[in-house]
């Protein structure tokens, strides 16, 4: 078999990977830019003050959500964008004696930033990144996804990360403890690098003892060969 | 019934070893002699009969039945003998004594029987007094005599029993048989992992820890009184101590991070660990107590799994320096690596042999499995023990090296298996499943 066969398949493959993957990573910088724009409304006592905008701008956010679910990416892009100006609209409409409540207790205030950002924010996120078997390098796929949790912690810098490494079944299991460590380690570095303070995250390897999937399959084996990422309290 | 004689003359090296150094006691002194010596090119197994003990009361008491039972299984799952099949056994139990006159010795020859155990038991008032001897059956002598009391219970007839094999082990190899020791395990539950120890014969079990939490990788201390073990009990992955008798954990490395693969000295006074606490995993040596902390490694990759050389003076690992997983052997102050494995891409979980001459290990192979091996630390030779029997691993070697304990999934669930040294006799001692990193005891009694 001439080898020229084997290449041409797999680069048209990673062409259209790569093309799917752009769009849909244009989506989710309107879907976090809206997150953000309603994070700020919370903040700004919205949710109170500006209750109808503040809900619409809230199922609009879901609506994005659902639809990029459903790989709609254009139409998730326009809800995004929609749940955005919706915010930003019901942040405005935020009478200021709203704002007073606010300065009377800064530390609450600070925490309430932050408990909306997580709220909106990390709750809304896929929580899961995997890694390759025997290995602990961040693949690309899981980039954009903890690129946006870097965003989050650097605009809430009370909130803080548990990184928990995992493993699949096979292999020893001390090795597994510190090969998910290895892990774990891997996706602090990497938050740590987009500017996320040290002090924001910890980090803790659970080997294979903590599997998601208990089949001994290679689908279940790369379920359980993840780093999850958890709001400490 | 058919019964086919074996009327070969047994000429064989024990008993000529006898014969030669002219043993004219009838009571030859336990462990004089060392006549059998396991991976000698000499080495046959040593064709052992083991007669139904008989309870003067009730022949086939309970008691007895289960001393017969446990002296058989050590016979079996010990490489040292082959067990003669009771079904074949000729002679007229019933009718012969424990004495050597009243003992039809051909009849036990016929079978291929070199040796031979009778054991008597007596009860009263819940006690009972317990007659165990081996003879010698070409010459008719009686070698070992041994006399044991206590409760007459079946637990404590087995225990007898294992007594009394350990002791014919002892006179045949020099050596102690391992028959009173016991295997500490890592067992599922539903919220976690609990420590237990195993009895080899699988006949008792002990649950160690009962916290919930996560409990893992235990290993023992070298007077057999308490495990070393890692436990997420709070929250971070610390080592600790736990005495068997019952008691508080005692915390023995807390560092941020994991503390790992705790392992004694053979003297007793150091450990081996791995930790985490630099931001790599590396191996840390301490004092027992956990003071004197001093770093052994220091590489990219993670180096872990540390077991030591029965001399004190080197420790097996595992490091992924130069890639994959393999068994590195260094100094005990860290200088001196080497690499042991040159073959596979994944091995793992050393063990020394407490005869220092292999280190057993897991190894994946080509085809994805997984399997114990052996590696001899200086010839770096590589010898297979488990294959085409599901995944088989993390071996810990008897006090004795002369059996291995591991996991095997084999029958799906996860279950605690021991075997000899060179793959043979292997017999499972679980039935339940979920169980990980089987620890062979030091003796215990």
């Amino acid at each position: 078999m001439s080898p020229r066969v084997s290449l041409i398949r797999p680069l048209l493959l990673a062409a259209a990977l790569l093309a799917a993957c752009a769009s849909t990573q244009t989506a989710d910088l309107e879907l976090s830019a809206a997150e953000k724009a309603l994070a700020d409304a919370y903040a700004a006592k919205a949710s109170d003050c500006a209750k109808a905008t503040y809900q619409a701008a809230e199922s609009k956010l879901r609506e994005a959500k659902k639809l990029i679910a459903e790989e709609n990416v254009e139409g998730a892009r326009a809800a995004a964008q929609e749940a955005e100006r919706l915010a930003q609209q019901a942040r405005g409409e935020s009478p200021p004696g709203c704002d007073e409540k606010e300065e009377e207790d800064p530390n609450k205030d600070a925490s309430a930033t932050d408990d909306a950002s997580a709220r909106l924010g990390l709750e809304g996120l896929e929580h899961t990144v995997y890694f390759d078997y025997n290995q602990a390098t961040i693949r690309e796929d899981s980039k954009g996804l903890l690129s946006k949790y870097a965003k989050i912690l650097k605009d809430s810098p009370s909130i803080k990360l548990e990184i928990e490494g995992h493993c699949d079944s096979r292999g020893s299991t001390e090795y597994n403890l510190h090969l998910g460590e290895r892990r774990a380690r891997a996706v602090e570095k990497y938050l740590l690098t987009q500017g996320v303070k040290p002090d924001q995250i910890d980090i803790i390897s659970y080997g294979e003892e903590r599997p998601v999937d208990f089949d001994e399959t290679e689908e279940a084996h790369q379920r359980n060969r993840r780093a999850e990422l958890k709001k400490s309290s | 019934m058919q019964v086919t004689r074996i009327q070969t003359p047994l000429t064989l090296a024990l008993l000529c070893t006898f014969l030669v150094s002219g043993g004219a006691e009838a009571q030859t002194p336990p462990g004089t002699r060392a006549v059998i010596e396991i991976g000698n090119p000499d080495f046959r197994p040593y064709p052992i009969a083991t007669a139904d003990v008989r309870d003067a009361n009730s022949p086939n008491s309970v008691p007895a039945q289960a001393m017969t039972k446990a002296m058989r299984y050590d016979f079996e799952i010990s490489p040292v003998f082959k067990l003669l099949d009771p079904k074949s056994y000729l002679a007229n139990q019933a009718k012969e004594g424990m004495t050597a006159a009243s003992i039809k010795f051909s009849d036990w020859l016929s079978v291929g029987a070199e040796g031979l155990v009778k054991g008597t038991i007596e009860q009263s008032g819940g006690e009972m007094k317990v007659d165990l001897r081996l003879f010698d059956v070409a010459s008719g002598r009686e070698q070992l005599k041994k006399s044991y009391k206590g409760p007459a219970t079946e637990d404590e007839a087995r225990t007898i029993g294992h007594r009394f094999a350990n002791e014919v082990v002892f006179f045949l190899t020099g050596t102690k048989g391992v028959f009173t020791t016991r295997v500490a395990a890592v067992k599922k539950t539903k919220t976690g992992r609990e420590l237990w120890t195993i009895s080899v014969d699988g006949a008792s079990r002990s649950q160690v820890t009962k916290n919930g939490s996560i409990n893992l990788l235990p290993a023992w201390s070298r007077n057999g009184k308490s495990l070393l073990f890692t436990s997420y009990i709070k929250h971070n992955p610390n080592l600790y101590s736990v005495p068997l008798g019952g008691g508080a954990l005692k915390l023995i490395s807390g560092e941020r991070g994991l503390n790992t693969g705790g392992s004694m000295s053979p003297d007793g006074r150091k450990v081996a660990l791995t930790l985490s606490r630099d931001g790599n995993s590396e191996i840390y040596v301490m004092n027992a107590d956990g003071s004197g902390l001093q770093r052994l490694t220091n590489e990219w990759a993670i180096d872990s799994s540390p077991s030591w050389s029965p001399d004190g003076k080197r420790i097996a690992f595992v490091s992924a320096r130069w890639g994959d997983p393999h068994i590195f052997v260094m100094n005990s102050d860290g200088s001196g690596v080497r690499r042991i494995t040159e073959r596979g891409n994944y091995n793992q979980t050393p063990d020394w042999s407490p005869r220092g001459d292999l280190i057993a290990f897991t190894a994946r192979d080509e085809r994805n499995k997984f399997d114990i091996f052996t590696v001899n630390p200086d010839t770096k030779e590589i010898k297979r023990l488990t294959q085409d029997q599901g995944d088989n691993e993390e071996p810990s070697f008897s006090p004795d090296g002369n059996h291995i304990v591991f996991t095997s999934k084999r029958n799906k669930k996860s279950q605690v298996f021991i075997m000899a040294t060179d793959g043979t006799h292997q017999t499972q001692l679980t039935a339940d499943g979920g169980f990980s990193t089987p620890a062979w005891s030091p003796y215990l009694d």
